[in-house]
Order: C-alpha cells, then structure tokens, then sequence
C-alpha cells in the first residue's frame, strides 16, 4: 500500500493518515508501538490530561453491552506537568504529528494548560475536551454555545497551535456549538464525543453512569456529522462507533475530513491498517483523491 | 508485535464447564508465569483475559472456565481454527531465591497461571506446596495436578473431595505448621481478599493475581484499576500480579 498517498492537511494540521486513534484510547501514544504498526495513523493523540495530575473515578469503570461499552474513567492522567516531563520526548521521537487532548474541571484548568503547553515544541494540535464543567451556567462547556465561544476564543489567544474542538452529542443541536467553536476560532471539529448512558448493575444491585461508545452508537454519530458538515466551513474529524473500513469511508462521505476511531481499534489493533488500505482501494477504483470523496454524498448549505 | 493470529492445535473440555486449550506458540517474548493473553472470541464484544497455564517453545496452554457468552464462544471453537490475540500480556510472579518455601494457593480456575507457576519453581529448585481449593469435587480439576512433583493439599467447601475446607483455611493451618517464605494465589476475589488479610496479619510476603473485567489489556484504557497504597493501578498492565501488602482490600 502506498501509505504516503493518504498523507492530508486538515488546514495546517499535517496528518500522516486520515485515520486517528481517538483519545482516552490510545494511552499517552507510546503504549502501543509493541501492538499496532504507527504508520497507518494520522497522529498520535493523546488521552485527556488535565492541569493537575488527577486518581480518576473509583472501580468499576468499564460496562459491556452487545455492541459497546460504557466507561467512566473520570480522566485518570498523569497532569500536564509530568506529561512533559515523562512522555513528551518518547512521543517526539515517534516522529508522528501530535494531537494532545486538553480537559479540566473547569475552563481556568483548560487555559492554564494550553499557555504551558505551548511553551513545549513538537505538539502540533491541542484538542480541547469540551465536556468540561462550567461552574457559571452549572452545565458542560460543550452544552452551551456562549461557553464554548469563550473557551475557545481564550485558548486561541493563548496558542497559535492548532485547535481542535471535540464536540459532545448531549445536546439538543451540535450545530450551534460546531459554529460557535468555528467562530470563536477553533481550525477542526471533532464529532462526537461518547453518548450519556446508565447501566443497572443487578449483581451490585446500583446504577452506574457513564460514556457509551463502540458500534452502537455510530447511527448518531453519523447523522451529527452530516448535520454538522452542513453547517460549518471548517474540517471536520468524524468519530464515533467506527468499527470497519465501511463504516470509516460511510463518516468520510458524510464529511468527516479524517476519522477517530476509539473503542474498535482498542479491539482490533490493525484496524486503522485496513481502513488506510481501504481508502486507497476506493480511490484507486474511484480514481478520485481523497479530498474529493469528503461530504461526497452530503449537501452543503451554508 | 503483540497481536498475532494462532491456530488452536488440540481442545479438551473438563466437567462441561473448564476448558483447556493449545495453542501455537508464536510469541515474539517467552511468557512469564502469571502473565495472560487477550482472545477475540465474537462471542462477546470485548475481547476476554485468559490465564497462561502452561508454556513451551512451540505451544502454548490455556485454561478457562466457562462463564458467559464470550468463553462459551472460546469454547466452541474446534482444532485448527485460527484465533485472533494479544500476548502475552501483564506482568508475572516473581521471581524466588532457591530453597524458599513457597505456598501456592488456587481458588477454582485459579489453579490455571498457578500450574505454569509451579512447574517453572519446579524447575529452579524451590521447596513447593499447592493449596488448592473448590466449591464442589467437579470445580477441581485435579487430575491436572503433575505426580509427585511437588506438595499438594486438595479441599473443597462441601467436602466431596479431599479435605472439608476453605482454602484459606488450609493456609491458616499450613501456616500453623510451618510458616511459608512467601505465598502465591489467584482465585475468586473473595478468597483473595481473606487471604490477603491473613497473610497481613502473619507478616508473610503474599503475592495475588487479580481479576477484572479488561478492556483494552494493554494499559491504555484505565478500566480495570484495583485502589492501592500508589493509587489506582491497572490489573492488565502493573498487574495482574501484586504485591499483596499494597492493596487495599474492599
């Protein structure tokens, strides 16, 4: 397969595939060069970090369904401070483009990351966890367009890195938070973040709530794709329940310009290997470029 | 690299329930005892743990017990077939100075990384006794059990084979007897946790593996952390073996 054919720019994020590990799954990038070939991703992406070092939710943290699971890790990570000290200079020498997924408990959190952060070389993307708590309108930033807009119109006077907003589906219209983050500066949309679920425990006899990903959610997930690529001018990265090539191409025509995938590649580490071998089959059969197939079957209204 | 395809080379099913499997081996690192691989059954959607029980150059044996749709799918599986893993993964027992007295304590399908343990003890010249306890006389799989190599005691809950006891209660007495160096278990989580304490309150070096529902395997993921003295740690990657004085028992 001629790999370097699916190199892409997302505006001026160099991806080396158009294929991303989506973050939370994928460690802090380097745990998996022993299991998975690192030449058909598109970047290294990291799990969520926040400014402080954080222990997580207590156990149990993972729910199996049929066709997903539920997870609520509570964003157990080492802080930013250690990510640099301990992870960065493993993550450079990986020579991939590097996407580091930025949270907090609140949007100070976030902001304050983000300044030292861009102090460091080498990360080419922050992608900001929007389901973030905001204590003023007692919502997550990414349930509310004004909270969004001020969020990210901070980080981007803070960086001129790219940034990427990880949009949530818990919200009556991604729309509006999609063209929020795009005025407010954001260069890439990533859609969606996992859905909101409960899972009855009969054995403990408790409800558990958590993130529900995998296969089961990518109708959604899809449909908030296409509404969103309708909507906004900036590129879009498509994620959620993508567990095959089809799938992959199926966000792709919807107008995703590159695709995550989380929960499935954690399953089947060579997914992303045969997603890449996939497109270049398309294209080749299609003779198109992949630019040309993104939103393919997708009108834009705007 | 860890994930490998390998063919099923023989399956042999014990009392409807345990099943134990060979498997190529085509590992690129020699497993280490306590050390595990992560199958892709299609049976369930993550993929399911399963304990090393034995190792050689070419082959590999595992040994599970059935217990939901995932290891019922395992089970199915026959001769030849091609399955889909991740391995070896985790970390393993340590390991022990020659002549230590060891005690290994199996509860159930714990026996299964305790047998590949034994047999590489075994071998480096380690003064061995085996524990190892069930429910009932057909959750015991002791004619797995190699003749003559080592000490075994045999218990079960109801008595219907060898002593009438919990297996933690059995250490209590060994431990009466002659108190061990150090002590290595696996098992349910509630025998590990009683013999944890125990162990605690003698002072004797214990080392469990642990169990957990596992999603990635490889440490990326975070879902199976056990709380100890360091934190949450995860079962899949600092463990499944831990130093029992570091976890705290709930």
């Amino acid at each position: 397969m001629e790999i370097k054919k699916l190199q892409i720019k997302l505006g001026k994020l160099r991806l080396d595939t158009p294929v991303l590990p989506a973050s939370g799954t994928f460690g802090y990038g380097d745990e998996l060069i022993d299991t998975m070939d690192y030449q058909y991703i598109g970047a290294i992406v990291t799990k969520t970090l926040t400014w402080k070092e954080n222990p997580g939710n207590p156990p149990p943290r993972i729910w199996e369904f049929k066709n997903g699971l539920m997870n609520s890790i509570g964003l157990q990570n080492i802080g930013v401070k250690r990510f640099c000290e301990e992870k960065l200079k493993i993550l450079l020498n990986l020579d991939k483009p590097l996407i580091v997924s930025i949270g907090g408990k609140n949007p100070d959190d976030i902001l304050r990351s983000i300044e030292f952060l861009s102090n460091e070389n080498g990360i080419d993307a922050f992608e900001l966890n929007l389901s973030c708590p905001n204590i003023e309108t007692n919502k997550t930033v990414s349930e509310d367009p004004d909270s969004t807009f001020k969020l990210i119109n901070k980080a981007r006077q803070l960086t001129n890195r790219v940034l990427i907003a990880k949009l949530s589906p818990n919200v009556t219209d991604i729309c509006k938070i999609g063209i929020a983050a795009e005025q407010a500066g954001a260069d890439i949309l990533c859609a969606v973040n996992t859905f909101k679920g409960l899972y009855y425990d009969w054995d403990r006899g408790k409800m558990y709530t958590g993130g529900v990903s995998g296969p089961m959610i990518f109708p959604m997930s899809f449909r908030l794709v296409f509404e969103l690529y309708k909507k906004v001018s900036i590129p879009i990265i498509g994620l959620g329940g993508i567990d095959s090539d089809k799938k992959a191409l199926e966000m792709i025509f919807a107008g995703a310009s590159a695709i995550g995938i989380g929960t499935s590649m954690v399953i089947m580490p060579d997914l992303a290997s045969r997603v890449c071998q996939a497109i270049v089959d398309y294209l080749k059969k299609m003779r198109k470029n992949f630019c040309s197939i993104v939103g393919i079957r997708n009108e834009k209204k705007h | 690299m860890k994930h490998k395809r390998v063919r099923i080379l023989s399956k042999k099913i014990f009392n409807e329930k345990y099943v134990e499997l060979l498997l190529e081996n085509r590992f690129d690192t020699v497993p280490e005892p306590g050390q595990f691989i992560h199958i892709l059954t299609g049976g369930a959607f993550m993929r399911r743990p399963i304990s090393i029980a034995e190792c050689s150059q070419k082959k590999v044996k595992i040994l599970f017990q059935i217990k939901g749709p995932g290891t019922k799918k395992l089970s199915e599986f026959s001769t030849g077939k091609e399955i889909d893993i991740l391995g070896p993964l985790g970390n393993s027992f340590p390991s022990v100075e020659k002549h230590q007295k060891v005690y290994l304590v199996a509860g159930g399908i714990g026996i299964a990384p305790l047998l590949f343990t034994a047999d590489k003890l075994v071998q480096s010249g380690n003064n061995l006794k085996l524990l190892y306890g069930a429910r009932t006389k057909n959750e015991l799989l002791d004619f797995l059990l190699p003749e003559g190599r080592y000490k075994k005691i045999i218990s079960t809950d109801d008595g219907s084979i060898g002593k009438k006891a919990n297996v933690v209660e059995i250490l209590k007495n060994e431990i009466f007897i002659e108190k061990p160096d150090i002590v290595f278990a696996a098992g349910p989580f509630a025998m590990l946790k009683n013999l944890g304490l125990l162990c605690n309150e003698y002072n004797i070096d214990a080392y469990v593996s642990l169990e957990n529902i596992m999603f990635c395997g490889l440490g990326v993921c975070q879902g199976c952390v056990v709380e100890t003295t360091n934190g949450y740690q995860k079962v899949c990657k600092d463990g499944p073996v831990f130093d029992n004085r570091i976890i705290k028992w709930k």
